[in-house]
């Protein structure tokens, strides 16, 4: 355990002390401060507006009412499915959809709540942010360039010091291949969250001087229709368990890529994979490619809305379940051939 | 041109090593012999029957398929307080070797021990011993060679600030520690290669060609420093190197490897002595013909003659005998001179 913890602060010191770190962890900064400004100035410009036209939301119908007029659609698709009208691929979001939607609003009744106060989570009540709004959206943003920095610092980290030799030197110490490793991948899981917790944090205290302070209570719901509804800072939280999750497959994968290729390689492919694999599988998935739902989704947060998962039809469960599968191999993979990689 | 002139000086090494390497050097002093003399040495590092096959893609992982054979079935020991040297051409299996010893390169076959202790069950206490440099020096350019000391050090386990400055001190890096490696000379790097090899005061110091990048004057100071830590401290010393004079110069024993296979293990005497039991004879004289086919029929050596010059290859045997032989048969013999093989020759034949 020492040999880690010394290994670990050796590679926190190594990473906060580049240029490279600080000057991305600015970036994001100034990028994140310009969107801010953005939301500032539409909330001024949305100052005293109604919200039923912010929103398009103009219903009075209680939730039991929206529930029974879900129930209705329901039974008119499935009558159209039953009829021919409607194709049903081998998925079927509608129906999950109607279902999740008569879910919620059954559980406004019994619980009586007003559904137009309450918000999904990953999502904004209102273009007139809340600070619980501007909090998740920012950190949402924070966290996308905190996984490309966690890519950026795991190639450098890894495949670039075997690249240019300092893995060798490192080596040469007492120190096991699988703590070096280890005290690698955890520094730079911890420079990423560090990036995206200090920034949270930071926009909370924006968010609470310059938004509107009024906040709406964040419904989750999955795609058994259980329902549940949250503090939204506390949908923060689980929006920030979740991000934390992406930043340690990302680098798990990373560092999974670098034990076959060079640094470029390990750069370039994850960073390409994050940035456009999702789409990619979206697309290909609707065309009736369903196994390509095996190679991508971490957008657990998008399976506790009522549209569900992107990849359409697939829980929360099932996406947990691929990407543990998945993180169980990259980490198998990354130790046993670290531990028998030679270091001409 | 690098300036050693600060390199390892005795008081200064002695500061910085002399308490804990008391014994050692009482030892080492103990046992010190004229240099005419053979050293006994106790085993200290073994290498038991070490094979390697380079491969390429997944084969890398899995150890099975084709690929270049780098070491085949190596076995030696290098004795505590000896000077061993490496010594094959390029391709040889050298750096492969060195680092199969510093566990960077895993064998598929055969094992490393270091006082009973086993690489691949003891890392962590094996690798505490061992200080090395391997190939030209890598740091992290961008920082200071103070920073790649400190991070060393504390990837070590931890070193007195005091103990690096000394350290820093005497490889005479003191007026550039602060400035980026980055910017160093190949010298420096050497020498700041050498500074993280020994400043946890390893009981085997393993260097691969470390004196490739020096002038003269870096090379001496090198080997200088070598010498000391071994008679002063008792440090055991592996290197390898392509400079033949070194090797003649520095180790008690040398071992030539080539296409992976260790071919000899020749000790100073043997190399100083005309590397072992063979020389060359030439012999000027009436009738090289006769002469040559006399000592062929009573001895069964191989000769060559070039004019009235006849050359004979001695193997183990007195050539005072062929002297006899020669005068018993009527030969007037011109000239009688013995050539032992220079160490070069020998590393030619060796590794041919």
């Amino acid at each position: 355990m020492k040999g880690f913890l010394t290994a670990f602060s050796l590679e926190c010191k190594k990473i906060f002390s580049s240029k490279g770190f600080w000057i991305f962890a600015v970036v994001i900064l100034i990028l994140c401060l310009i969107v801010t400004a953005t939301f500032r100035t539409l909330g001024e410009m949305l100052e005293g507006m109604d919200e039923s036209v912010i929103t398009g939301s103009t219903t009075d119908a209680t939730p039991a009412q929206l529930a029974e007029a879900y129930r209705e659609q329901l039974a008119q698709y499935r009558e159209a499915v039953a009829n021919g009208d409607v194709e049903v691929k081998w998925y079927d979001t509608t129906e999950t959809r109607y279902k999740n939607m008569i879910a919620i609003y059954e559980y406004c009744d019994q619980h009586n709540l007003n559904p137009s106060k309450l918000t999904y989570i990953g999502s904004v009540s209102s273009l007139r942010m809340s600070s619980a709004d501007y909090v998740t959206t920012m950190s949402q943003i924070t966290f996308a360039f905190a996984t490309i920095m966690a890519i950026v610092l795991a190639a450098r980290t890894f495949a670039g010091e075997i690249d240019d030799g300092t893995m060798r030197m490192q080596l040469t110490r007492p120190v096991k291949r699988s703590v070096l490793l280890t005290a690698k991948h955890t520094s730079v899981f911890a420079a990423a969250m560090t990036v995206g917790v200090v920034f949270t944090v930071l926009f909370m205290i924006i968010g609470a001087i310059f938004f509107n302070a009024s906040t709406y209570d964040v419904i989750l719901v999955d795609a058994y229709q259980n329902v549940s509804v949250i503090n939204p800072y506390a949908a923060i939280l689980l929006s920030l368990l979740f991000s934390a999750v992406i930043v340690e497959v990302v680098i798990q994968f990373t560092l999974f890529i670098g034990t076959f290729v060079s640094k470029t390689g390990a750069l370039a492919i994850p960073l390409v994979l994050y940035l456009f694999a999702d789409t990619v599988a979206q697309l290909l998935y609707s065309t009736g490619l369903p196994w390509v739902g095996l190679f991508t989704n971490l957008s657990w947060i998008s399976g506790l809305t009522p549209s569900g998962a992107p990849l359409k039809g697939m829980s929360i469960y099932t996406m947990m379940a691929i990407t543990t599968v998945w993180y169980a191999l990259f980490t198998t993979v990354n130790y046993i051939a670290f531990e028998k990689r030679d270091l001409k | 041109m690098e300036d050693f002139s600060e390199i390892g000086t005795t008081s200064q090494l002695s500061e910085v090593f002399g308490e804990e390497f008391a014994d050692a050097q009482v030892k080492a002093k103990t046992s010190s012999v004229p240099e005419t003399e053979e050293r006994v040495f106790q085993p200290f590092l073994e290498v038991n029957g070490v094979s390697k096959v380079f491969r390429k893609g997944l084969s890398r992982f899995t150890g099975k398929g084709n690929g270049v054979v780098a070491l085949d079935n190596v076995s030696l020991t290098v004795g505590k307080g000896e000077i061993f040297g490496v010594l094959g051409p390029n391709g040889a299996g050298k750096s492969t070797l060195i680092k199969v010893i510093t566990g960077l390169v895993i064998p598929d076959e055969g094992e490393v021990a270091l006082e009973g202790l086993h690489f691949r069950r003891d890392k962590e206490k094996f690798m505490s011993k061992v200080g090395a440099q391997i190939e030209t020096p890598v740091f992290f350019n961008k920082q200071s060679g103070w920073w790649n000391l400190k991070y060393l050090a504390d990837l070590q386990g931890g070193l007195p600030e005091q103990r690096i400055k000394d350290i820093v001190e005497i490889v005479g890096l003191s007026g550039r520690i602060k400035s980026r490696v980055g910017t160093y000379s190949m010298g420096m790097r050497q020498r700041l290669g050498i500074a993280q090899a020994i400043m946890h005061k390893p009981q085997l110091l393993v260097l691969d060609e470390p004196i490739n990048g020096l002038d003269p004057d870096g090379i001496a100071q090198v080997r200088d420093l070598i010498r000391q830590l071994r008679d002063d401290y008792g440090t055991t010393v592996l290197f390898s190197s392509h400079i033949l004079g070194e090797m003649q110069t520095l180790c008690d024993r040398v071992a030539f490897l080539s296409k992976g296979r260790l071919v000899a293990v020749k000790t100073k005497n043997e190399i100083e002595r005309g590397t072992g039991d063979t020389c060359i004879l030439s012999v000027v004289c009436d009738e090289p013909n006769r002469a040559a086919t006399l000592i062929q029929q009573k001895f069964g050596y191989r000769t060559k003659v070039q004019g009235m010059t006849l050359y004979v290859e001695v193997k183990g045997g007195n050539t005072a005998e062929i002297n006899k032989t020669l005068i018993e048969n009527s030969i007037s013999v011109v000239s009688f001179n013995v050539k032992t093989r220079t160490l070069e020759e020998l590393y030619k034949e060796l590794t041919r």
